[in-house]
């Protein structure tokens, strides 16, 4: 059996891996940590050790799934739910003796009406719970008077025969209160639940501690047993004699004309609802109680250490800390055992002699000594005397007759000791992870018991930072499942798009809410991806003949265009920067769309394609706007690398000439991009900004003549632009050749006029033929007699090329 | 004469067209020929580390896309890092215990 379940584990790892390698993700896939490798599940037991060591470790009863007819234990996953036919009562607590709140009104015979619809379970009251948010009435019935929920009251009124109400009361007012038991000479209590509803009843529930996980939980808190008086069977044992041997469920309704007789029952009728079966014999279960073993959240001062350790370390999103420390808070102790066989056993021995039970760290290291070589399978596999460290006997009558412990732990503390098993053991024991990161149930989960795991046995959380993620939903917010047709699976992403589109999906989505995706949402991010790849298409095509280490241009002699998107690129690099630093990946994302599609596309490379494509091959104009995009490129390649991995290496490898600094094996071998604090410089970021609103009324204009058909490309244009003041004084000082290069059109003229307060923007036929080779229009055209159709530009590129051998 | 053969033409070999479910397998098998993720810690073997402790999934059944959004943003996490001066050993695990393997079995 346990074989089989190795075996069954190492096929799904097997799988599971080639599926997270094919998403890209690096990783020490050949060396991976797996819950049963033996190293593993030793120092499981040595952790073990370490808490027995606490003294934090004890058995006690609680109550769990139990099918009476295969009389055993079952996991919540063994539980199907089914509808079952019960007999539901109303019933009245005495409390004429309670005193309290309810002393004036002890006249009025008070007794407090609950519903339940397991009267069995009857003989195992030990509380009543009120929610502590409600208010409660006492009102009048016949001959007595009975405490309810005041918002249930309308409701019940004809049937429990309510009258006047004689009073009102917060429920804190009535805790503590001393009740009667229905029949039995015992008394009840009132005890408050925040699990208390008012979905049904009377909002005063029944509570058997040993019949119920939430009436366990809530009497915990007051220190109630779990008392059980059921065997094995489901059968009533006897501590309660008026109903001894009778199965529970036949006990029904001897339970109900008993407290008919006693002239407690209220009312009663027949109820259908959905309760949980057995998923092997199909029969109705039982909550039972039985013995199991915790960690005590209280010894040692756990819980109080644990919440002070959840304020060390940083939860992102920040609400995290506020849903773990609430848990952490108001949790019962820790439920360590499971009556199951695959994982690792609870290190205790049962005395034949006595009955105790012996769990020492003496024992547990012992059996950690077996599991390094044989894995905890020993534990079920050896004679029991190899499990006996030399000379052990029992601490109470000296015995050494005895019978393994067959529980086994929770898995949740396999996982939760990880932090040891792995990283102590790599990294030395003093270690502290600096991230887990994981969805957000698992404040609930993995966060929760390596918490208590690690500050239980070290005293501090093992991790300085927590990240959650949100779930995966599909294109409108529902939940992705197989019946509802809408699943959509890593796999067929990767089939139709590629890993990168999905990293690209990750990295897009705000992660700490839940997460959206579906056929157009990916289409939308394939598109995104299209812009980034062609962005980079475009730098490394106009980088193939520059060579940085020869073609390089400094950047004071850059011309002010190179400038202003080198500021532009510093600011996309600490963006990205801060962003990453903060795990706030859909901010990289939405600077990168910014900067390729807007500074990029629409701007820097529209405007210095002139230049690169028609300034001779050598001039410093052009080795400019290399040196330029070389550094954007530089950038770009390693700001994506993270998120789409595959193409940053594509990129990286088709890189022409790349200098030394930036020659290595892989883009993950290089160095996020340094922000250049040359590339700063405000002012010369002010006066563009009010180029840039100048270019957009320039394009408007030229958009109007166009559309008139005055004008066919925007170079077949000449821009007159008047003004003064010191708006004017920033176009002077880019110059009217710049202006056109900007602009793109033939020519700029600049006419300062006092007169005028606003800038005039005027479009006009340009001066000059147009160059057949770069469609300028300019004077210089016509004036070649060897190339009569070139600009005086084109004309002294083609010569000098020409005169290059 | 035909001038537009005298313009300085973008030219690359990095293709305009993705087809990364073609090329992105080539890609894993280079980086395992080259063991990228041994050399990423040997480049860095004397950085400052970013430990990120991997939580381990249930080996049981294949990965959905909230393992793969799990997987990926820890992924994004440890490579930035690594871009940013950190050692970034990192040692994937499985959950292999407990019932729902026990049920299967
Ligand atoms: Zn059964
Ligand atoms: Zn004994
Ligand atoms: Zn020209």
């Amino acid at each position: 059996m346990r074989r089989k379940c190795r075996d069954y584990a190492d096929r799904f790892v097997g799988i599971q891996r080639d599926e997270f390698r094919r998403l890209g993700v690096f990783a020490q896939w050949d060396n991976p940590y797996l819950t049963k490798d033996f190293s593993f599940e030793a120092c499981e037991a040595r952790e073990l050790a370490a808490v027995i060591e606490t003294g934090g470790l004890y058995r006690r009863r609680k109550p769990v799934h139990w099918c009476a007819s295969c009389a055993t234990a079952l996991a919540e996953a063994e539980v199907d739910y089914d509808e079952h036919r019960s007999i539901s009562v109303y019933v009245a607590f005495p409390a004429e003796g309670a005193g309290g709140a309810l002393a004036p009104y002890a006249g009025s015979k008070p007794a407090v009406a609950i519903w339940t619809t397991t009267p069995w379970t009857l003989p195992a009251n030990l509380a009543v719970a009120l929610n502590p948010h409600l208010d409660y009435v006492l009102v009048e019935a016949g001959e007595r008077s009975l405490l309810l929920a005041a918002a249930m009251v309308e409701g019940l009124r004809d049937k429990l025969g309510l009258g006047r109400t004689l009073a009102t009361f917060t429920a804190a007012e009535l805790e503590n209160l001393e009740l009667r038991h229905p029949w039995i000479d015992r008394p009840s209590r009132i005890i408050l639940g925040d699990h208390v509803t008012l979905e049904a009843g009377t909002g005063c529930v029944h509570t058997a501690p040993g019949h119920g996980h939430d009436d366990f939980v809530v009497g915990s808190t007051y220190g109630l047993e779990a008392y059980a008086p059921v065997d094995a069977r489901g059968r009533f044992s006897a501590e309660v004699p008026e109903f001894e041997g009778r199965f529970v469920f036949e006990a029904d309704p001897a339970v109900v004309e008993l407290l008919a007789e006693r002239g407690v029952l209220l009312a009663s009728e027949e109820i259908e609802h959905s309760y949980p079966h057995c998923w092997r014999c199909k029969k109705p279960i039982i909550f039972r109680a039985t013995e199991q073993w915790f960690l005590s959240m209280e010894d040692n001062n756990l819980r109080a250490r644990a919440l002070a350790e959840i304020d060390r370390v940083q939860w992102i999103p920040d609400w995290g800390r506020e849903r773990i420390y609430g848990m952490v808070k108001n949790r019962p102790d820790w439920c360590l055992s499971r009556q199951r066989a695959w994982g690792v056993p609870i290190i205790a021995l049962h005395c034949q002699d006595c009955g105790s039970i012996e769990s020492s760290a003496e024992l547990a290291l012992h059996a950690a000594g077996l599991f390094e070589s044989e894995g905890a399978d020993a534990w079920f596999a050896r004679e029991i005397a190899e499990l006996l460290p030399p000379g052990f006997s029992c601490s109470s009558c000296g015995g050494v007759n005895f019978e393994r412990e067959r529980d086994i732990l929770d898995v949740w503390f396999d996982s939760g000791v990880s932090f040891s098993a792995v990283m102590e053991s790599e990294f030395g024991s003093g270690v502290i992870s600096d991230l887990y990161l994981e969805g957000s149930d698992q404040h609930r989960g993995w966060f929760h018991s390596a918490l208590l795991a690690s500050v239980a046995t070290r005293n501090r959380a093992p991790y300085k930072a927590v990240l959650t993620h949100g779930f995966v939903l599909d294109g409108e917010g529902r939940k992705m499942s197989k019946s509802f047709g809408n699943v959509i699976s890593p796999q067929d992403i990767i089939k139709r798009y590629g890993a990168d589109i999905l990293r690209l999906w990750v990295a897009a989505q705000d992660y700490r809410e839940d997460l959206r995706i579906s056929d157009e949402i990916v289409k939308r991010l394939a598109d995104s991806y299209r812009r980034v790849r062609n962005t980079s298409r475009n730098l490394l095509g106009n980088l193939a003949d520059f060579d940085p280490g020869t073609d390089w241009v400094e950047f004071s002699q850059l011309p002010e265009l190179d400038r202003w998107i080198l500021g532009r690129l510093h600011d996309f690099i600490s963006r990205c920067r801060e962003a990453y630093d903060a795990y706030e990946f859909h901010l990289v994302y939405h600077a990168l769309n910014n900067f390729c599609s807007v500074e990029l596309s629409s701007l820097y490379f529209d405007i210095v394609k002139d230049r690169l494509y028609c300034s001779a091959r050598d001039s410093r104009e052009r080795r400019a706007a290399q040196t330029t995009m070389y550094q954007i490129l530089q950038a770009l390649v390693r700001v994506v690398a993270p998120v789409m991995s595959f193409t940053a290496e594509e990129i990286w490898k088709s890189i022409p000439n790349a200098s030394a600094d930036d020659r290595a094996d892989s883009v993950f071998l290089s160095d996020f991009p340094a922000a250049e604090e040359q590339w700063l410089d405000r002012d010369s970021a002010g006066r563009w900004e009010g180029i840039w609103k100048l270019r957009g009324e320039v394009t408007r204009a030229l958009e109007e003549k166009r559309r008139d058909g005055e004008i066919g490309h925007s170079l077949d244009t000449r821009v007159i632009l008047s003004g003064s003041g010191s708006e004017f004084e920033v176009l002077e000082a880019l110059g009217a050749a710049g202006l056109a290069e900007v602009f793109i059109v033939s020519e700029v003229e600049l006419k300062r006029d006092d007169s005028i307060r606003s800038l005039l923007v005027e479009v006009v036929a340009p001066r000059g033929e147009k160059c057949a080779r770069c469609w300028i229009h300019a004077k210089g055209v016509g004036s070649h007699d060897d190339h009569p159709q070139l600009c005086d530009r084109c004309h002294a590129v083609i010569v000098a090329a020409a005169g290059t051998p | 004469m035909e001038y537009k053969q005298t313009l300085n033409l973008p030219s690359t070999d990095f293709p305009m067209r993705a087809r990364l479910p073609e090329r992105e397998p080539a890609a894993i098998e280079a980086w395992e020929r080259m063991d990228i993720y041994g050399r990423m810690q040997e480049h860095r073997a004397s950085a400052p580390k970013f430990l990120l402790h991997d939580g381990p999934p249930y080996a049981n059944g294949a990965i959905h896309i909230g393992h793969a959004l799990n997987k990926i943003l820890k992924d994004i996490v440890l490579k930035y890092k690594a871009l940013a001066g950190f050692a970034t050993p990192y040692r994937p695990g499985w959950d292999c215990h407990g019932l729902p393997i026990e049920l299967q079995v």
